[in-house]
């Protein structure tokens, strides 16, 4: 039965390799999002079935970008400190490397400080010489240790910095987003830097019905198109990139904002926005949609608690008795973990908690010399890109 | 061989079916191997495919069948176990040392088994199949990619998109 060698039908590649069902079955089999990129560049066909919103949902599960390690900042800090984290994922050994060097690298960085980080990128903010100018800088191709200093933003716009954030997508370097408010009016101008050249991305404003009293900086967030950005009222104010609304997202009930890290925004895949909220000894995960597809379980515009931890039944073995919660001082996306800051006295440390296995860890041990606010900056392998379509 | 009315392999002969492929040839294999192929799954319930009634799969050629079979006939009794939660490490290893020797052919076979896998819903091939595709770009550069897959070669326009897109994304993939 076996002996027929005429037998095998003419080319059947061209069938698999033409066929989307069977594109999608390799493609979501291969090693690493890298490959993944590159294969989706061999042909449109191919493109287009690597770029599906229901295909990269899956490929992300199945190749979870890893924690690699972190950056702690601080005012008191001369420059952020990497800390090393999963050293056992050896594939990350490079990435770790870099990490830890890449500040070392370019001792013209007058006080630096992370921006952002995500995906595998980091964007920094640096003084550039003894009384320079802020400028940005991104390193963006980690595994090299490729640093590149951005250009100066043209001095023609507002000077009125709020953040820097990395961009969705990989066609944009970053957005600078500078906020202005008095009243209830909130003003938004966000400039964007794409192929070497500034330009405003969106100017956006609105009469809120209730002042911001303050927007807080740095923990504001970009996630699919969107800015957000926490107050010390009782709302997140979002900015739409796409068509320049601005409006306020009321926070659930009894979700306050009450001082730096009680209140931390969190990226979600497929416009899905999560909020951690720190009060007293519980740490609480909200959910809200953000866009109007019918086709998912949740309705836009709902939150809807998706987990609430006891800190001290969770990290209390790993700090001395009688240790608080301190801060939310640092959040993965997805809700995937959180750093938290806890201790008491003269001693305050950085826990690492997974949310999903409630798994603690002790990561870092803060300067007991100081109380500044202290931040962490998640360092992760690069995940899938969202590719831009509507150029092909 | 008599066939019993219904066969699980243990009372006795097994009940067997037999598949007719395209060019004809005709498979007699133990109904639980075929089983593995949805397509085929139903009609066997509905005691289609014994004495000498036979399948036809049109679009399976005899070289390519008697492959798919082979993988069905190895990975039956596991999957008669439900998944076989109570498998031993050696069965399990010896299943992997079959795939892994099993998925080291000709690509042009290889091509013909991820259609007829496709095509007869055989769950643990497609993924296998799949797999061994995917090994096979690990690491390539697009253009290395279209090669090793025996992509017709590109036109001039696709080759300056293929470089466009490898500047947009390719940095950060490196």
């Amino acid at each position: 039965m076996m002996s027929a060698e005429t037998s095998y039908s003419p080319p059947a590649s061209i069938k698999v390799l033409g066929n989307d069902d069977l594109v999608g079955e390799i493609l979501s089999r291969v090693d690493s999002p890298t490959t993944l990129v590159r294969a989706a560049l061999v042909c449109r066909r191919w493109l287009r079935r690597a770029s599906d919103g229901a295909f990269l949902r899956r490929f992300r599960a199945s190749h979870p970008p890893r924690l690699v390690g972190f950056f702690v900042t601080g005012d008191w800090m001369p420059r952020p400190e990497f800390v090393p984290m999963n050293t056992d994922l050896t594939s990350a050994a490079s990435l770790r490397r870099t990490a830890g060097s890449v500040l070392h690298a370019f001792p013209e960085f007058s006080s630096p400080g992370v921006c952002d980080s995500r995906d595998g990128r980091v964007l920094f903010e640096f003084t550039d010489g003894a009384r320079g100018p802020r400028r940005l800088a991104v390193l963006r191709d980690p595994a090299a240790g490729a640093m590149a200093k951005l250009p100066p933003r043209p001095s023609a716009l507002t000077d009125r910095y709020h953040a820097a954030l990395l961009p969705d997508d990989n066609a944009t370097t970053c957005y600078h987003v500078d906020v202005h408010h008095v009243g209830r009016n909130v003003f938004v101008e966000v400039t964007v830097l794409r192929s070497g050249v500034w330009s405003v991305c969106c100017s956006a404003k609105a009469d809120l019905t209730t002042p911001p009293g303050g927007i807080i900086p740095k923990v504001t967030l970009l996630a699919g198109g969107k800015v957000y950005m926490v107050t010390v009222a009782a709302y997140i104010i979002c900015v739409d990139l796409a068509t320049a609304n601005l409006f306020a997202i009321d926070l659930p009930e009894g979700v306050t904002y009450e001082h730096f890290g009680t209140l931390v925004p969190c990226r979600g895949d497929d416009s899905v926005l999560y909020i951690f909220h720190a009060k007293g000894d519980k740490l609480s995960v909200w959910l809200r949609r953000m866009d109007n597809d019918n086709d998912q379980q949740l309705v836009a515009g709902e939150w809807v608690l998706r987990d609430t931890v006891s800190v001290k039944e969770t990290c209390g073995h790993l700090v001395e008795p009688g240790s608080e919660l301190a801060s939310v001082v640092g959040v993965g996306d997805n809700a995937e973990f959180a750093f938290l800051e806890m201790g008491v006295g003269d001693n305050y440390f950085v826990i690492y908690l997974h949310l999903g296995t409630r798994k603690a860890e002790k990561v870092y041990k803060r300067d007991p010399d100081n109380d500044e606010i202290i931040q962490v900056h998640p360092f992760m392998t690069v995940g899938p890109p969202v590719f831009r379509l509507e150029q092909f | 061989m008599a066939a019993p009315e219904s066969g699980d392999g243990n009372n006795g002969a097994a009940r067997m079916v037999t598949l007719i492929s395209s060019d004809n040839t005709r498979f007699e294999v133990e109904a639980a191997a075929a089983s593995l192929s949805q397509t085929l799954q139903l009609t066997i319930l509905d005691g289609g495919g014994g004495g000498g009634d036979g399948i036809p799969l049109p679009n399976v050629d005899s070289a390519t069948l008697s492959k798919v079979l082979e993988y069905c006939i190895k990975h039956a009794p596991a999957a008669a176990n439900g998944g076989a939660p109570n498998a031993t490490a050696v069965d399990r290893a010896e299943l992997e040392r079959f795939d892994n020797e099993f998925v080291n052919i000709d690509q042009s076979v290889l091509y013909s088994l991820i259609m007829a896998a496709h095509n007869l819903e055989i769950e643990g091939l497609q993924s296998l199949v799949a797999k061994k595709v995917a090994d096979m770009i690990k690491g390539k550069s697009p253009m290395e990619i279209r090669r090793t897959l025996g992509f017709p070669d590109p036109t001039p326009e696709e080759q300056a998109e293929m470089n466009a897109h490898m500047l947009e994304y390719g940095w950060a993939y490196e």
